[in-house]
C-alpha cells in the first residue's frame, strides 16, 4: 500500500459524505418533469454522480484497509503553522472593512511574520510597511480601486 | 473575408499603444511569475482578473494571455539555473538544462530555450489563425444536444487526460459543476444552495475560487513547508546566449518536431503543455543516435520540450475560441473573464467579435517577439530576481489576493470565501487532488445545464435526442470510450502481450 492510498480512502469517505448530504438537499428543490426539468434535476444528477465516483475512489483501494496515519502526520507537522496562519487570515478578513486596509493589512502581516515565520519584530514592521503603504498608494490613489479607510478614515 | 484580410483589418486593434502596453505588461508579469517561486500563471491570472474588469475585453484578454505564454518562457529559466521548474511544463527541462548549466553552457541552454519557444509559439499562432475559423464554421451547426455532448466530452477529457488519479479528477470536475449550480437558477428564479445568504444569490465567483485555490492555497502550502521557498542559484556567469554551430545543428530537428507536436497536443483538453514537453523529450531521446547523452546535458532535451510547451499554449486557444471549450485551467479562467465582459467564446465568437478574435491572435505574435527581447538580453535581471527571498514575496501576493477579491464586490463575505477556498487549495495539494477540473466545472456548469435542459425541452423529454443526432452521438461515444478506457485499455494491452508471446 502506498502513502497516497491512505489519503485516497480518507478523502473518498469525506467526498461520499458530502455527496450523501447533497442528495437530500437537491431533493428540496423542484425536480420538474423530463420534458420540463426543474432547478433540482441537474444538481441531483451531479450529487448521485459524485457519490458513485467517491465509492469508486474508495473501492479502488479497498484491499488496504483504512489508515489515517498520513493525514495525522500532515496535521502534526504542518497543522500548527497552518492553523495560526488561517486564524490570522480570517481575523484579518472579518476586520478588513471596519479597521481599514492600511491598519488591518499592516497588523496582519506583522503578526504573520512574527508568529508564523518567526521573524524579529523590527524586520516584521519594516516589511509590513514596505508592502502595505506603496500598494495602498498604487491601488487607492493611482488606480482608483476603492479600499476601505476604516479607523483612519 | 479571408484570413489574411481579416488579420490586416483587425491587427490595428492589437497594435494600439494601449494594447501593446498591456501585451508587454502581460508577458513581463508572465516571465516574472515563471521565474519567481510560489505563484504560477494560473495564480497570477486569477489575482489580476479583477483588475481587468475595468478594461476593454481585448485589452483584458491580451494582458491575461500574455501572462500565460510569458510564464512558459520564464519557467525554463529556473529549470536550467536551479533545477526547480518554474512551471509543470518545464519539469523535463531540468534534466538536461541544469546539466548544461553545470558544464558552463547555461547561456546556450537559456538561448536555445528562448529561441525554440519563440519559433514554437509563433508557428503555433499561425496554426491557430488557420484552424480556428473553419472549426468555428463547423460548430455553428451545433444545437443544444451537440453542445451538451461536446461539453461532456470536453469535461471527461480534461479530467482524464490530465495528470494524477482519474477518480479524483472526476470528483473535482463534479464538485466544480455542483459549485456552479449555487445561486439563483436563471430559468425559474429558484434559489439553490444559498442557505439564505444574500451574498450567494449570484453564485460563487470563479475568480474568487481561483484566487483562493491557486493564490492563497499556494501561500499556505509554502508557509507550511518552509523548505519550498529555498533555492540555490547557480553561481556561474551566464554568457554566450547564442548556441554554437554544432548546438544549432542538433537543435533544428527537435524545434521543428516540437512545434508540430506541441501544437497538436495543445488542442487536446487536459494539460497539453505538460504532456507535449514530456512527449517531445521521449521522441527526441528515441530518435537520437546518442540517447545516453540525454540527462547529461543534451541540447535536444532542452530545445524540443521548450518549443513544444510554447506551441501547446497557442494550440490551447483553438478549442476555447472556436468551441467555447477550455483546454486547461488558464483557458477556463480566460473563458470566465470573457463571460464577465459579456463575450461568449464559441462557434459564433468569430462572427460576433472578429475584432477581439484577431486582436488576441495578433497580440500573440507581438507578445512572442517581446518575450524574445525580454528573455535573451535581459536574462541577467531574471537571474538576480531568482535570489529574492520568498519572505518578501508572499506579503505582496497575499495583499494582491485580498485587494483583487475585495474589488469584486466590496464584500467581507468574499474574503471569507476566498480564505475557505485557500484552505481547500492547500488540502487539494496535500491529498493530490488537481484543482484544475474543479475550475472547469464551475465555468462550464451553467453552459452544461442550459444545454441539457434545452435538449430535453426540444425533444419533449426524450433522452434519445442525444443518440439520434450523429454529431452528439459521436461525441458521447468518444466520451464513453475515454471514461471506460481504464477498464478496456489494460485488456487490450494484455491481449496484445498474449498474442506477441504466442508468436
Amino acid at each position: 500500500m502506498t502513502p497516497s492510498d491512505d489519503k485516497d480512502r480518507c478523502s473518498g469517505v469525506l467526498v461520499l459524505a458530502i455527496a450523501t448530504a447533497m442528495i437530500p438537499w437537491s431533493l428540496t428543490l423542484p425536480i420538474g418533469t423530463v420534458n420540463s426539468p426543474g432547478p433540482g434535476l441537474f444538481p441531483l444528477i451531479l450529487a448521485v454522480l459524485l457519490a458513485v465516483l467517491s465509492v469508486g475512489l474508495i473501492v479502488e483501494q479497498v484491499r488496504g484497509g483504512f489508515n489515517t496515519k498520513l493525514i495525522v502526520e500532515i496535521v502534526r507537522e504542518e497543522g500548527a503553522q497552518v492553523a495560526v496562519f488561517c486564524a490570522l487570515y480570517f481575523a484579518y478578513a472579518l476586520t478588513f472593512e471596519r479597521v481599514g486596509f492600511l491598519l488591518s493589512t499592516g497588523i496582519f502581516l506583522i503578526l504573520v511574520y512574527v508568529l508564523v515565520l518567526r521573524k524579529g519584530i523590527v524586520a516584521a514592521i519594516a516589511c509590513a510597511v514596505f508592502v502595505t503603504v506603496p500598494i495602498y498608494w498604487i491601488f487607492d490613489r493611482l488606480l482608483s480601486v476603492s479600499l476601505p479607510a476604516g479607523l483612519l478614515g | 473575408m479571408d484570413t489574411f484580410s481579416a488579420v490586416a483589418q483587425y491587427a490595428l486593434v492589437a497594435l494600439t499603444a494601449e494594447n501593446l502596453m498591456f501585451c508587454l505588461t502581460g508577458v513581463f508579469i508572465g516571465t516574472l511569475v515563471g521565474v519567481l517561486p510560489g505563484l504560477g500563471p494560473v495564480g497570477a491570472i486569477s489575482l489580476l482578473l479583477p483588475v481587468t474588469f475595468q478594461l476593454q475585453p481585448a485589452s483584458a484578454i491580451i494582458l491575461l494571455a500574455g501572462i500565460y505564454y510569458g510564464a512558459q518562457y520564464g519557467g525554463s529559466t529556473t529549470s536550467i539555473l536551479i533545477r526547480i521548474p518554474g512551471e509543470a511544463s518545464s519539469v523535463i527541462t531540468c534534466l538536461d538544462g541544469y546539466k548544461m548549466a553545470l558544464k558552463g553552457r547555461a547561456g546556450a541552454a537559456l538561448g536555445i530555450s528562448a529561441i525554440g519557444s519563440f519559433i514554437g509559439g509563433t508557428f503555433a499562432v499561425v496554426g491557430l489563425m488557420l484552424l480556428a475559423p473553419p472549426l468555428s464554421k463547423l460548430a455553428i451547426a451545433f444545437g443544444p444536444p451537440e453542445y451538451f455532448a461536446l461539453l461532456v466530452l470536453g469535461l471527461l477529457l480534461l479530467a482524464f487526460l490530465g495528470t494524477g488519479s482519474r477518480s479524483k479528477a472526476g470528483i473535482m470536475a463534479v464538485v466544480g459543476l455542483m459549485i456552479g449550480t449555487v445561486g439563483v437558477d436563471m430559468t425559474t428564479g429558484e434559489r439553490r444552495f444559498t442557505a439564505g445568504s444574500l451574498s450567494l444569490m449570484d453564485g460563487i465567483s470563479m475568480a474568487l475560487l481561483a484566487i483562493g485555490i491557486f493564490g492563497l492555497g499556494e501561500i499556505i502550502s509554502t508557509i507550511a513547508d518552509r523548505s519550498r521557498g529555498m533555492r540555490d542559484v547557480i553561481k556561474t556567469k551566464i554568457s554566450n546566449l547564442l548556441p554554437n554551430s554544432e548546438e544549432w545543428r542538433r537543435s533544428i530537428g527537435p524545434i521543428g518536431r516540437g512545434t508540430i507536436l506541441g501544437f497538436a497536443l495543445g488542442i487536446l483538453p487536459g494539460g497539453g503543455a505538460v504532456i507535449s514537453s514530456f512527449a517531445s523529450y521521449a521522441i527526441e531521446k528515441r530518435r537520437s543516435k546518442h540517447p545516453e547523452q540525454f540527462g547529461e546535458g543534451a541540447i535536444e532535451g532542452v530545445a524540443g520540450p521548450e518549443t513544444a510547451n510554447n506551441a501547446a499554449t497557442a494550440g490551447a486557444f483553438i478549442p476555447l475560441l472556436s468551441l467555447g471549450l477550455p483546454a486547461n485551467a488558464v483557458m477556463a479562467i480566460l473563458l470566465g473573464a470573457l463571460q464577465i465582459h459579456g463575450v461568449q467564446p464559441g462557434p459564433l465568437f468569430l462572427n460576433q467579435h472578429p475584432d477581439l478574435f484577431w486582436a488576441i491572435i495578433v497580440s500573440m505574435y507581438v507578445g512572442n517577439v517581446m518575450l524574445l527581447v525580454l528573455n535573451l538580453p535581459l536574462v541577467g535581471i531574471w537571474v538576480q530576481l531568482l535570489r529574492v527571498p520568498y519572505d518578501l514575496l508572499f506579503p505582496l501576493i497575499i495583499t494582491f489576493a485580498v485587494i483583487g477579491t475585495f474589488s469584486l464586490s466590496g464584500s467581507t463575505a468574499d474574503l471569507v470565501i476566498m480564505g475557505i477556498a485557500g484552505l481547500a487549495g492547500y488540502w487539494f495539494q496535500k491529498l493530490s487532488y488537481d484543482p484544475a477540473p474543479l475550475i472547469f466545472g464551475v465555468v462550464l456548469s451553467p453552459l452544461l445545464e442550459n444545454a441539457f435542459r434545452q435538449s430535453l425541452i426540444l425533444s419533449d423529454g426524450s433522452i434519445g435526442i442525444f443518440l439520434e443526432r450523429p454529431i452528439a452521438l459521436t461525441f458521447l461515444i468518444v466520451a464513453i470510450l475515454s471514461f471506460t478506457s481504464v477498464i478496456w485499455w489494460p485488456l487490450v494491452e494484455r491481449l496484445r502481450a498474449t498474442r506477441s508471446a504466442a508468436r
